[in-house]
């Protein structure tokens, strides 16, 4: 009998114990349905949002993101094989727009700048970016051309283009042709030095 | 292509149709072990996994995403991942009972779970609805687009943003697709239902009203958390992280803490490979996923030695992920003849590789040393090994590193209790977690529940060697370890659920023994 009812006491300690615990669990499961409550004030993580708009926006970094790390790509590797100073870079109209992409007031929250520091790595100066305006015919090109034959032409990915010549001038036009499939590139000859 | 709202969640539907596929394919040799529910809940985060693959071959191959480079990137996926899966189900004469159900049932369930992936996929392309921030536009989709542009993999996605989400990324805009939004909501039902799943394992035997109510509303409660709410729709690495995460330890629980014993041994091997391939994905979702790969790794040693399985069963686990990870780092180790960075070098990843392989293999012959091994084997010892061999680790790299460490973790417990956005989570989950350890003679947690907790702190214990030897971070639910924290919130919410059943069982068994039943 006694025995017996020392189990009881057991069991209604164990049954007391549960029930303490289960009071606590829910006062946990409480807090956090306050925080429900709470959700406006303590909810710092980036608002819901519509993709749409925001889908052509990271395109158009994306894509010079893409166009910044490729002429990175282009000018390290012309500096390293060429050895030659990159005289102009050359990039598609589209994408040489987006090599400067001011986006602070992006999606209402962001403030950032991407600027042309990918390639800031590989040569410590900017070069010169052109892109491919005006685009010539290959007649109207010939009777620009100048009998030059000194620069260097590769071609990359994503239509950039490196010129290197082994005589830097700030004077070179560039052209192609209407398909991209060729650059030229036109020096300006010096203006005689002036006497003094 | 049209932007009408119905031909974007078209396209959604058609991307996201296709990586559940691959899923399906890549895991259908391995159905009658995993059964219907491990199988179909495995299937669209093994898919994922097939779009680092196609980056790896465009790398190699020098082209852009196109409809080219994905189909020639999903064969070797596709084979060398049945291959494998092949060889793990032999469906052998001691492999045990199919655990697959009948076919009517079967084509049932492809159809539901495809069409409510799909469904999910379309509402949320369809309906645009994402989060977004300066991560994910300004890395994520911009480097998803450099993917998708020119092919290459980068010093950037390998050293800073991981494999997983440019490359999907990119995959889908093969598809048509703008901005990729449905994984994340996708990923969160996953989430959802390898918990309820899990918990309503953990009542197991209780009162039907017990285990529809403590499943439910320990989901519940998770959801209706403010950090979750904002990971299913924020285009970031946490709520994948957290779904495979999640996904290897429901796997590990199936593979070594079997719920109904004695179980089929082809069943280890099946559940293994799923907890290699989840781990493999926690590793490429971000460059810091690498440590916390060791998390499912080292339950699954421990777990191991607990069944005890045998030390192949290991193999299952080392050969998906070490494949993943090689496969990806040594793609973009060929394409930038190594890279630098401040969050993941390429000598760091080849470290932290060949020490998850060290670990793995060690784990796997533990049990074979003499006097220890079956001293590990037996009990709860090895668990016991691990905790102490953790705050050991711990405790010596405080004493070398007071200054960083003490930093970091200031900052750590600043964000988890005040500025971390979590609200009362982390006090709640500090709270329990004592709690349960100190009452648990009440609830008498089974050997799962441990090991729940163990994953939970060896997080924790890698977060703190990652951060602590990193950036010490900042009071901000932007900073790094504030976001990561999330990636453990399902855990620990299933480990809430294990208690309030084991509570549960312990008033019933208390009450029966009282009325002499």
């Amino acid at each position: 009998m006694a025995g017996r009812q020392s189990g009881t006491r057991g069991q209604s300690r164990v049954r007391a114990s549960v029930l303490v615990a289960w009071l606590l669990l829910a006062a946990c499961a409480g807090a956090l349905l306050w925080d429900l409550v709470r959700l406006p004030d303590m909810y710092a993580f980036p608002r819901p949002t519509r993709a749409i708009e925001i889908g052509d926006a990271a395109e158009d970094i994306g894509r010079a993101r893409a166009v910044n790390a490729v002429v990175g790509d282009a000018v390290q590797r012309e500096t390293e094989y060429v050895g030659g100073q990159i005289d102009v870079l050359l990039v598609p109209e589209d994408l040489a727009s987006l090599l400067d992409v001011d986006a602070d007031v992006f999606a209402g929250r962001e403030q950032a700048t991407l600027d042309r520091r990918l390639m800031r790595p590989f040569i410590g100066v900017m070069p010169k970016v052109g892109d491919y305006d005006p685009v010539l015919t290959r007649e109207q090109v010939a009777e620009f051309r100048a009998p030059d034959g000194e620069h260097v032409v590769h071609r990359y990915p994503l239509g950039v283009y490196t010129v290197a010549h082994d005589r830097p001038s700030d004077s070179a036009s560039v052209y192609t042709d209407p398909t991209h499939s060729e650059v030229w590139i036109i020096f300006e000859p010096s203006p005689p030095e002036s006497a003094p | 292509m049209s932007d009408s709202p119905a031909a974007v969640a078209s396209l959604g539907a058609a991307y996201t149709l296709t990586t559940l596929g691959l899923g399906w394919v890549v895991l259908f040799p391995l159905r009658q072990r995993l059964g219907i529910v491990g199988y179909h809940l495995a299937s669209y985060p093994t898919g994922l996994l097939a779009w680092p693959v196609v980056a790896c071959v465009s790398s190699l191959v020098g082209q852009p995403f196109g409809v080219e480079t994905v189909f020639f990137g999903v064969l070797p996926y596709l084979f060398f991942g049945l291959l494998f899966a092949r060889s793990l189900a032999p469906v052998s004469k001691s492999g045990g009972e199919s655990v697959w159900p009948r076919e009517s049932r079967a084509v049932a369930s492809y159809v539901i779970w495809g069409v409510g992936i799909c469904g999910i996929a379309a509402v949320v392309q369809g309906t645009g609805a994402t989060a977004v921030g300066y991560d994910s536009v300004f890395h994520y989709a911009a480097w998803g687009s450099w993917l998708d542009l020119t092919g290459k993999i980068g010093a950037e996605i390998a050293g800073a943003y991981g494999a997983l989400i440019p490359s999907a990324i990119a995959a889908s805009r093969v598809f048509g697709v703008g901005w990729l939004a449905s994984p994340w909501p996708i990923l969160a039902l996953h989430v959802v239902a390898i918990v309820g799943v899990g918990v309503r394992e953990a009542t197991r035997g209780l009162a039907r009203v017990w285990r529809i109510a403590i499943p439910a509303i320990t989901v519940a409660l998770m959801v209706a958390s403010a950090p979750f709410l904002a990971h299913s729709i924020y285009l970031h690495s946490h709520m994948i992280s957290a779904a495979y995460l999640a996904l290897a330890l429901m796997a590990l629980r199936h593979a070594f803490v079997p719920i109904q014993p004695p179980f089929a041994e082809d069943a280890v091997f099946a559940w293994c490979f799923v907890a290699g391939v989840a781990t493999a994905g926690l590793a490429l979702a971000r460059p810091d996923g690498l440590a916390y790969a060791l998390v499912p790794l080292a339950v699954a040693v421990v777990a191991r030695l607990h069944g005890p399985r045998p030390a192949r069963t290991l193999t299952a686990f080392l050969v998906p992920l070490l494949a993943f990870l090689g496969l990806f780092y040594g793609t973009a180790f060929l394409e930038t003849r190594g890279w630098g960075g401040d969050k993941l070098t390429a000598k760091t990843a080849a470290a932290v590789i060949v020490a998850l392989a060290i670990v793995g293999i060690a784990g796997a012959f533990l049990d074979r040393i003499p006097h220890a091994g079956p001293w590990l084997a037996s009990r709860r010892h090895a668990l016991l090994a691990a905790t102490v061999l953790n705050a050991v680790a711990l405790i010596g790299l405080f004493l070398v590193r007071t200054e960083e460490l003490r930093a970091t973790t200031t900052i750590m417990f600043g964000n988890l209790t005040e500025h971390g956005g979590y609200g009362s989570l982390w006090v709640v989950a500090a709270a329990m977690i004592v709690l349960s350890v100190a009452w648990a003679r009440v609830w008498r947690p089974d050997t799962w529940s441990l090991l729940l907790l163990f994953a939970i702190g060896q997080f924790f214990a890698v977060a703190v060697v990652v951060h602590g030897l990193g950036h010490p971070g900042r009071l901000s639910p932007a900073d790094s370890f504030a976001r990561v924290a999330f990636h453990v919130v399902p855990l620990v919410f299933w480990y809430g659920g294990s208690i309030a059943a084991g509570l549960t069982r312990a008033w019933h068994e208390s009450r029966d023994a009282e009325e002499g039943r």
